[in-house]
């Protein structure tokens, strides 16, 4: 068993534990159950667990970093073909009709785009949680004008598509510049 | 009326996209107005109210795209915004408000003083609580739609229903499936009643053999279902939360002898009333005051950008591409929600200004760790614990404020107006990040408009009440408009009153979620907070909806998910919504 895994099993028993004392009622005129004690024998094992949890999951984005460059599994990697489709998208606007459009943007979506944000939490650990901010805020930017370009398109509104996707665009393009790694 | 893409119209190259648009604001208010009404009279008979986004949507697609044939999808989003907006603002009236007037009559009947106030500070509580939902969101929309992602399952599905007529026909025809099963569904359920196996639209499946302290029960909503459903893997906390709950802690209490009761039944309620919801409460709150702590270094950046967005829209001036509201505006709204705070109390009977001025900091403080609250449950379970929330509003305020009731009221008919709106807001800006809205003009339209809703409602309320016998107790026990949910919180406190307030609850359930918060799991503090807050039957149907999600991920793989289950989730929803608007109708037309 992985070492997440046992600190990960160790903090709910902590948290069970925690709960279960802290459930019951206090006597009449007591503020606090008799069984106090438990309940912070089970927070304390709760919070050793977390710290070590954290711990391992650091480790775990250090070995992604290195070992899973361009692996499905790397949100940079996510990222950088996300940019590379709605790239491609905004050069090849003119020759699609609406149509192609949106069948495009459903198919960038699912195969990057989603993937990418299901891996928020790890964008987050890889990059601090300030600078991991700021990516996904750009990259949901990018992926809302996107949106706004399969609305425009299925509206018939070629001009708002194209000023969309030209936005979503630049977007994407400040994202992946803001990773450095 | 399906449209296939780009060809509801003819290519329309010339003029703006439509979005913030006369028709849209007159429909969203029209409706929202009719909405309202409708959901204070039907909360005060039946108990429950509906959201307002569903219906909303699906007449603005028959009326902008069907009859104008000019609407656009983001249009249509600014008519359900404006309409769901004053719909909820009624709500959070509806929830608190009848409670001051039946005690004060029930006391003033037994003899006793009663409780001396009027309606004006209700209605500045009502505007206040209106503007301050929609100023709270502006940091917490980047927060929970941009960063945390959170699913909003009724956002989804108005989504779905605006683009239903563009996603092809084979999406329209899931969605279509889902909200005939729905609606057949919820039909049969209301009726069926098969005693001690189906009750109250509840299965329960204890037979006699599983003791009630382990909540063999499951509620037959496929709503509920579908919120799992739509949530997957996400919500699966929720799930082992509820599990937690019932299935390991209640069996531990009775097995310990902690939990009092002749039998079963009581024992399930003393841990329920007693043990768990107080520490559900507790957990929402040190879950949710963790996890700010938490994601500062994000919030930090979330405000950075919306500041940097604010400076750019300056220079840039006309460009109409400024996505949020000033910031400015953010730090307006908070002076304007001190003072609002503060006038409303102090213009009640018996509030120093001493007690108004705490009023006046505690109160938005407390607002907005309530509304993101609300806002991360509602979007991670589509359930809003508002009852919780208003409980611990009067709580504080009773407190603070020398146990002067009226005084608690008027700051909770402004926290619960404000948090519901936050919910709702949150709900509709998902909706608009899906299509591609501009976040700006839907908090513009709700900052314009949705306060309307609130002074509907207090009027809507005093003239119920005005209309028994006597001018009085138009509503309440033994009328023909029960007020459930106000009777809940006069119950609530009659209890504060007696200084009946489970503080060790509250404080541990604190400590659990701030641990749960720190976890590197997003939202469990929260997540397992609401689960021991609500009712077991509520939390199996979800989880059950986000196992078979998993299930049939694994199976049918993420393309199917995405483009067939969600749809038809979707249909479940919003069958059910509809349905449920339907029958409250019919209930209210046949008592008249």
């Amino acid at each position: 068993m992985k070492a997440k895994h046992i600190y990960t099993v160790l903090f709910f028993i902590g948290v069970i534990v925690a709960i279960t004392f802290g459930a019951k009622m206090p006597a009449a005129g007591a503020k606090f159950s008799d069984v106090l004690g438990g309940f912070f024998f089970g927070l304390v094992l709760a919070v050793i667990a977390n710290i070590l949890w954290h711990r391992e999951v650091k480790k775990e984005v250090k070995v992604l970093l290195q070992e899973h460059r361009d692996s499905d599994e790397n949100p940079v990697f996510l990222l950088q073909r996300s940019v590379e489709q709605v790239q491609k998208l905004n050069d090849d606007f003119e020759k699609l009709d609406n149509k192609q459009v949106c069948q495009c943007i459903d198919d960038i979506s699912e195969k990057f785009i989603h993937p990418f944000t299901e891996k928020r939490q790890t964008v987050m650990d890889m990059l601090g949680m300030e600078k991991g901010a700021e990516v996904l805020l750009t990259v949901a930017f990018g992926e809302r004008m996107l949106n706004r370009v399969w609305s425009a398109c299925a509206d018939g509104h070629r001009p708002e598509a194209k000023k969309s996707l030209g936005q979503s665009c630049n977007n994407y393009l400040k994202a992946i510049t803001l990773v450095e790694y | 009326m399906v449209f296939g893409i780009g060809e509801s119209m003819s290519e329309n190259t010339q003029g703006e996209y439509r979005e913030l648009t006369v028709a849209a604001v007159i429909l969203g208010v029209i409706q929202g107005v009719i909405l309202n009404l409708a959901f204070v009279y039907a909360a005060l008979k039946l108990g429950f109210s509906i959201g307002g986004s569903t219906v909303a949507a699906i007449m603005g697609y028959a009326l902008l795209r069907g009859v104008m044939k000019k609407g656009t999808s983001i249009e249509n989003n600014i008519n359900q915004t404006i309409a769901s907006g004053i719909n909820t603002a009624g709500t959070g009236i509806v929830f608190t408000l009848p409670a001051l007037f039946m005690l004060n009559y029930q006391w003033q009947q037994a003899g006793e003083a009663g409780i001396n106030f009027t309606v004006w500070p209700f209605t500045i509580a009502g505007i206040a609580g209106s503007l301050l939902g929609v100023v709270i969101i502006i940091p917490l929309r980047k927060q929970m739609i941009d960063l945390d992602r959170l699913r909003f399952p009724s956002g989804v599905a108005v989504t779905t229903i605006i683009r239903s007529g563009s996603s092809g026909v084979g999406k329209a025809k899931l969605l279509g499936l889902g909200f005939v099963i729905a609606a057949l569904w919820k039909v049969a359920i209301t009726y069926i009643h098969v005693p001690g196996i189906i009750e109250h639209e509840e299965f329960l499946f204890g037979f006699g053999v599983i003791p009630k302290y382990l909540q063999p029960a499951l509620y037959l909503s496929l709503m509920n279902v579908a919120a799992g459903l739509l949530a997957g893997r996400g919500g699966l906390s929720f799930f082992a939360g509820g599990v937690l709950a019932w299935w390991i802690i209640s069996p531990t209490s009775v097995a310990m002898g902690w939990a009092q009761g002749a039998d079963d039944a009581a024992q399930a309620g003393f841990i329920y009333g007693k043990m768990l919801r107080p520490l559900g409460i507790g957990a929402l709150m040190g879950g949710a005051l963790m996890g700010v702590i938490m994601t500062f270094p994000a919030i930090k950046s979330a405000l950075r950008s919306l500041a940097q967005a604010s400076k750019m829209a300056k220079l840039e001036k006309d460009s109409g591409d400024q996505d949020e509201m000033p910031f400015g505006l953010l730090i307006v709204g908070f002076i304007g929600a001190i003072l609002l705070f503060f006038f409303a109390a102090y213009m009640t009977d018996g509030v120093t200004i001493t007690q108004a001025l705490i009023t006046a900091i505690v109160g938005p403080i407390w607002l907005g760790l309530a509304a993101l609250i609300v806002a991360q449950a509602t979007g991670m379970t589509d359930i809003s614990p508002m009852s919780g929330m208003a409980l611990i509003t009067v709580t504080i305020m009773m407190f603070i404020l020398n146990q002067n009731i009226a005084a608690a009221m008027v700051v909770a008919v402004a926290v619960c107006v404000a948090i519901g709106q936050a919910a709702d807001m949150m709900q509709d800006l998902k909706t608009g990040f899906m299509i591609g809205g501009r976040p700006v003009k839907q908090q513009a339209v709700q900052f314009m408009v949705t306060w309307i809703g609130a002074i509907i409602a207090i009027g809507a309320i005093y003239v119920l009440w005005k209309n028994g016998p006597g001018g009085a107790n138009g509503f309440g026990p033994g009328t023909s408009l029960p007020a459930p949910q106000a009777g809940v919180l006069q119950g609530i406190i009659k209890g504060l009153k007696t200084g009946n307030v489970p503080l060790d609850k509250y404080v541990l359930g604190g400590s659990i979620g701030a641990v749960l918060a720190a976890a590197p799991l997003s939202g469990l503090g929260v997540m397992i907070g609401l689960a021991m807050y609500l009712p077991f039957s509520i939390t199996l149907g979800y989880g059950l909806g986000c196992l078979l999600q998993m299930f049939l991920q694994k199976v049918k793989g993420a393309h199917f998910c995405e483009h067939k289950l969600v749809p038809f989730a979707a249909g479940l929803i919003i069958g059910e919504a509809i349905t449920g608007i339907f029958q409250a109708g019919i209930d209210i037309l046949r008592s008249m």
